[in-house]
């Protein structure tokens, strides 16, 4: 059985396909112009994207802000393509959840989940269940920009 | 007789997203990378490969494979996907992002693989 998945490598833009043999599942790079297998994918990392745009005209007399924050993790090890789904679902949880951590609970409700993306190496260090969360936030007026980086559990 | 010196050479993926829809952008396909070609042989580097790829959302997503003789800084990244027709709105992001934040530049270069469709859950927060 082959399945060609309508998965793109974010790095690259090359193609990540996948098939089962002798009931596991196998993934591969190719590129999406020549056919050219590049590499096996033993390692597929995740990474969902939340941003919040709060802007003057929203914030009024109260700070705007602007975040970005995204969360990652890895799969690795003849993972199927239905823990795709099951897995961003529990990332864009973590985003929220770590908004509401770092912010206040009314933050999650003025963000966006903007995408995916999918890396066929691993990008961060965490293996699903864990997680890896990069938040960067300003506000729009003033010079104060911050960043921050840790390691959470789904 | 004049010697070529070969200087080993770097390969760096610029991420161009393209406002336009793609039933457009196919007809200017090759006429875009050329005029791409153009632009960087112009600012003195090569274009290595390149791969576009419609979006979820109907739109044009390229990945632009150049050859540069040194890691480019973050600043010339944003500029360079700047000068290749990036997204102005993407591309302003990029710059404040390349000041405010350089070293946090290439996590947040983002072309999606997917766009999240919103759905009511994620609309209001679900936490």
């Amino acid at each position: 059985m082959s399945i060609t998945f309508p998965l793109i490598d974010a790095s690259t833009g090359y193609e990540i396909i996948a098939f089962k043999r002798r009931g596991r599942w196998h993934w591969y790079l190719r590129h999406p112009r020549t056919k050219r297998f590049i590499r096996r994918i033993r390692e597929l990392t995740i990474k969902t994207t939340v941003t919040v745009e709060y802007s003057k005209e929203m914030a009024r007399k109260r700070n705007p802000l602007y975040v970005d924050l995204t969360v990652a993790t890895v799969l690795r090890d003849h993972f199927e393509p239905r823990d795709l789904l099951g897995v961003e679902d529990r990332l864009i949880d973590i985003a929220h959840r770590e908004l509401a951590a770092n912010f206040s609970s009314g933050v999650p409700s003025i963000s966006e989940v903007v995408g995916v993306e999918y890396f066929a190496f691993k990008k961060v260090e965490e293996v699903y269940p864990e997680t890896h969360v990069e938040i960067i936030w300003w506000h729009r007026e003033g010079e104060h920009a911050s960043e921050t980086e840790y390691t959470t559990r789904a | 007789m004049q010697v070529r010196q070969n200087t080993p050479q770097e390969l760096e993926v610029l991420k161009i997203d393209i406002d336009i829809p793609w039933d457009i952008f196919k007809r200017l396909k090759y006429t875009w990378v050329a005029t791409r070609r153009a632009i960087l042989s112009t600012l003195g580097y090569e274009l290595a490969d390149w791969i576009i790829h419609r979006s979820q959302n109907g739109k044009v997503h390229a990945w632009i494979t150049v050859e540069v003789r040194k890691p480019l800084s973050v600043w010339e990244k944003a500029e360079l996907q700047f000068l290749l027709g990036d997204d102005h709105n993407r591309s302003k992001l990029n710059f404040l992002r390349a000041e405010k934040t350089p070293e946090k530049f290439d996590s947040f270069n983002i072309l999606f693989s997917k766009k999240v469709v919103k759905s009511e859950r994620r609309k209001g927060g679900d936490n």
